[in-house]
């Protein structure tokens, strides 16, 4: 049998110096793993060029990134979310030979990491992906759900077995906010009287929605959205992105920043601009990492 | 980011996460002394629970991995072990009700409670003819709303709407259930409305209403059990209207993540509610997903009528699994190396057990070590989950005798179970 005891025990830190050897022959690298949906080009179709090539520079091997392509519709354990996750990280992190990885996440894909990084007995792939990791950013991270999926699978039997609702339903009821607290209090850590995630989980958070239309600042990402998150925000509480609260975006993890902390011109970011090149978003993670 | 992580290691080591699998028991160096001590686990306090008798999982694991898997890391040191939590609760500002075509074309009451709610217009599915028929979206210019209790022409459509969002609009933001979606004026008047569709709709098609009063000072809290045995055929709840303390008959029906869905019988008990779970569907039929509680209300407080959907959701799990009292530690030169758990299963499953290992300090008080976690696939001729410790974890720690077993946690992979819990499980002495 293998034996892949890893020499980045804490105690053989402290005892051998050839613990750093490693480190030194490693690599940085960066993924970009996308929300809620079942992607085959998240490049362009969730994130942009744009927000991925500035954001890449920020490593030392900008060449070492890998954007994400798994169907998040489905539960998170599930072979097509973490399962999928899980291979296309580590046959990144075999690739490219990375032992410093920071992983860029938006919305739900928050949530798969947060599964992988929870479980490390529940799958052998998910331990040498948790030894590469070195740091999440968390975009708008949907940890303690939201409303609105409760919203769309609210009612009768039909939707549920006819599955013909896209996005939430299939298997997708995992960001009901009742669902999320079961799986924060048992299967997730870093919220709240939970064990912390071991690695460091920090979190942009979006807290509002600007749909004037006299305002260029609304149509960074297309004004349509913005208008429509004005009206989900409804479902919501005052602070938040259109569709998560910032109460669940900030219920694991810790705070980098809330948007008009940092932002140019201290613009919000809604739920669409938080994965796009929006107010410097793209240059405030570059110079973070 | 380099620097950063070897200043990391160099610096704040204790901070760092440590990580093993092993797959292997390395044999101990003949140098090493080595001996074997029995305990048993400690009588369970407040908070603690475990399974009583085990029964046989009927459903197909969702992880049937047979890898051996073990994990050591360093908590952090902020963390503080508490007891998972038992219940969970859920408030609700809004309702659903569920109407077809025909009465969407005549018009349906609905009640307000206060202005600038938002009500959504959701298409459903249909089988009823043996073939699925999605009812179709609706034009939100196509949506009246009339105030019914201004008599006056003051109760146009258009004074009570501030604004509307069509399907495609909403499914930009998430909701991609093809539904639409209106504001309501923030003069609007608490009290009854008619909606109204004027485009002709299919008189077998249906629709979900739903009536959003965000800030309502009229919030419905459910309080209920985050898991639930297939043993217990009851389901305790508590409920609560704020700012109210009208009487109400609730209604309450059952989810399974599969969809089946039924009406539950529910009486009052001792201030609280209860609901016999049913004798068929009273379990889900797939071990994915969680089961949902949904509760109907409606009351008038100060002349307004208000009416409250709310849910929360459980698991529902068979107990597959409990630890034997007995447990065998074995130690190396003084310092705990594993510790062996027996398991008493029905079938074979893949369980987890994970705890926190403490030590003593100079002062006698107990300070935290490490995290160790295993999982294996256990069958009925090998139910042993060993635990692994890191000595050198724990010489570097400078913590000594008695160490402890705390935070005791049996999980079923298979079901997406927690199976017990213990706070304070084990005093580990070599002599």
């Amino acid at each position: 049998m293998k034996n892949y005891y890893k020499q980045i025990l804490l105690g053989l830190f402290i005892s051998s110096p050839l613990i750093f050897t490693p480190l030194s022959y490693g690599a940085s690298g960066i993924v970009f793993i996308h929300g809620t949906g079942n992607q085959t080009d998240s490049a362009n179709d969730y994130w942009s060029r744009e927000f991925i090539d500035s954001v890449r520079q920020g490593i030392p091997e900008p060449a070492n990134y890998q954007v994400i392509n798994c169907d998040f519709d489905q539960y998170m354990w599930d072979e097509a979310a973490a399962g999928c996750l899980a291979n296309q990280l580590h046959t990144f992190i075999q690739s490219k030979n990375i032992d410093d990885l920071v992983m860029i996440t938006h919305s739900n894909g928050g949530n798969i990491v947060r599964w992988i990084l929870s479980n490390p007995t529940w799958d052998g792939r998910y331990i040498d992906i948790i030894n590469a990791t070195s740091r999440v950013i968390a975009l708008a991270p949907s940890s303690g759900g939201t409303p609105l999926a409760d919203a769309v699978n609210q009612g009768s039997v039909f939707e549920s077995t006819l599955g013909w609702l896209l996005g939430y339903d299939s298997d997708a009821v995992k960001q009901q906010v009742s669902w999320m607290s079961y799986y924060n209090s048992t299967w997730l850590n870093g919220t709240q009287n939970r064990p912390s995630l071991g690695k460091p989980f920090e979190v942009v958070v979006g807290s509002d929605v600007d749909s004037a239309i006299w305002d260029g600042d609304s149509y960074c990402g297309g004004y349509q959205y913005q208008v429509a998150l004005e009206t989900t925000q409804n479902w919501l509480d005052d602070c938040s992105d259109g569709f998560l609260e910032c109460s669940s975006q900030t219920a694991a993890g810790t705070v980098w920043f809330t948007d008009k902390q940092k932002t140019a011109g201290s613009e919000p970011l809604s739920h669409q601009q938080s994965r796009l090149a929006c107010f410097n978003l793209d240059s405030l993670i570059r110079n973070h990492i | 980011m380099k620097h950063f992580k070897l200043m990391l290691v160099t610096l704040s080591i204790s901070a760092l996460l440590t990580a093993c699998q092993d797959e292997t028991t390395t044999a101990p160096q003949d140098t090493q002394v080595q001996s074997f001590t029995q305990a048993s686990l400690s009588v369970p306090q407040q908070g603690d629970f475990s399974v009583t008798e085990v029964t046989d999982p009927q459903l197909p694991p969702i992880n049937s991995s047979k890898e051996p898997l073990s994990f050591i890391s360093v908590p952090a040191k902020t963390f503080t072990i508490s007891p998972p939590p038992s219940s969970h609760s859920s408030t609700s500002d809004e309702y659903w009700t569920t109407v077809t075509g025909t009465e969407l074309n005549q018009g349906i009451s609905l009640s307000i409670s206060q202005a600038s709610s938002v009500i959504r217009i959701s298409p459903r599915a249909d089988m009823s003819s043996g073939s699925l028929m999605h009812s179709k979206a609706i034009s939100p210019e196509k949506i009246q709303l009339l105030n019914l209790d201004n008599k006056s022409g003051a109760s146009k459509s258009s004074s009570n709407i501030h604004s509307m969002a069509d399907p495609q609009a909403l499914a930009t933001a998430g909701l991609t259930d093809d539904s639409s979606a209106l504001t309501m004026s923030s003069s609007a008047k608490p009290g009854k409305y008619q909606l109204k569709v004027s485009e002709p709709l299919e008189s077998t098609s249906s629709y979900l209403v739903n009536v959003k009063e965000k800030h309502s000072p009229y919030q419905l809290k459910l309080t209920s059990k985050i898991r639930v045995s297939s043993q217990s055929r009851t389901l305790d709840f508590k409920l609560a209207l704020t700012n109210s303390h009208q009487q109400f008959k609730p209604t309450a029906s059952l989810k399974h993540s599969d969809g089946s869905y039924q009406a539950l019988n529910l009486m009052p008990n001792n201030g609280q509610w209860q609901v016999q779970l049913p004798e068929t569907l009273a379990m889900p039929n797939s071990n994915q997903g969680l089961s949902e509680i949904q509760i109907d209300m409606q009351t008038n407080v100060n002349g307004t009528q208000v009416i409250r959907t709310v849910k929360t959701a459980f698991k529902q799990f068979v107990p597959s699994a409990k630890l034997q009292q007995q447990v065998n530690t074995r130690w190396l030169e003084g310092i705990p190396a594993s510790i062996d758990f027996s398991l008493d299963i029905a079938d074979e499953g893949r369980f987890a057990l994970s705890a926190y290992l403490t030590g003593t300090n100079s002062s006698g008080q107990d300070q935290m070590i490490l995290k160790t976690e295993s999982a294996n696939w256990l069958t009925l001729d090998n139910s042993t989950i060993q635990l692994k410790l890191d000595s050198k974890l724990i010489q570097s720690s400078g913590l000594g005798d008695p160490f402890k077993l705390v935070g005791l946690e049996l999980k079923d992979q298979g079901q997406m179970s927690r199976l017990s819990y213990q706070q304070e499980a084990l005093i580990l002495k070599q002599k």
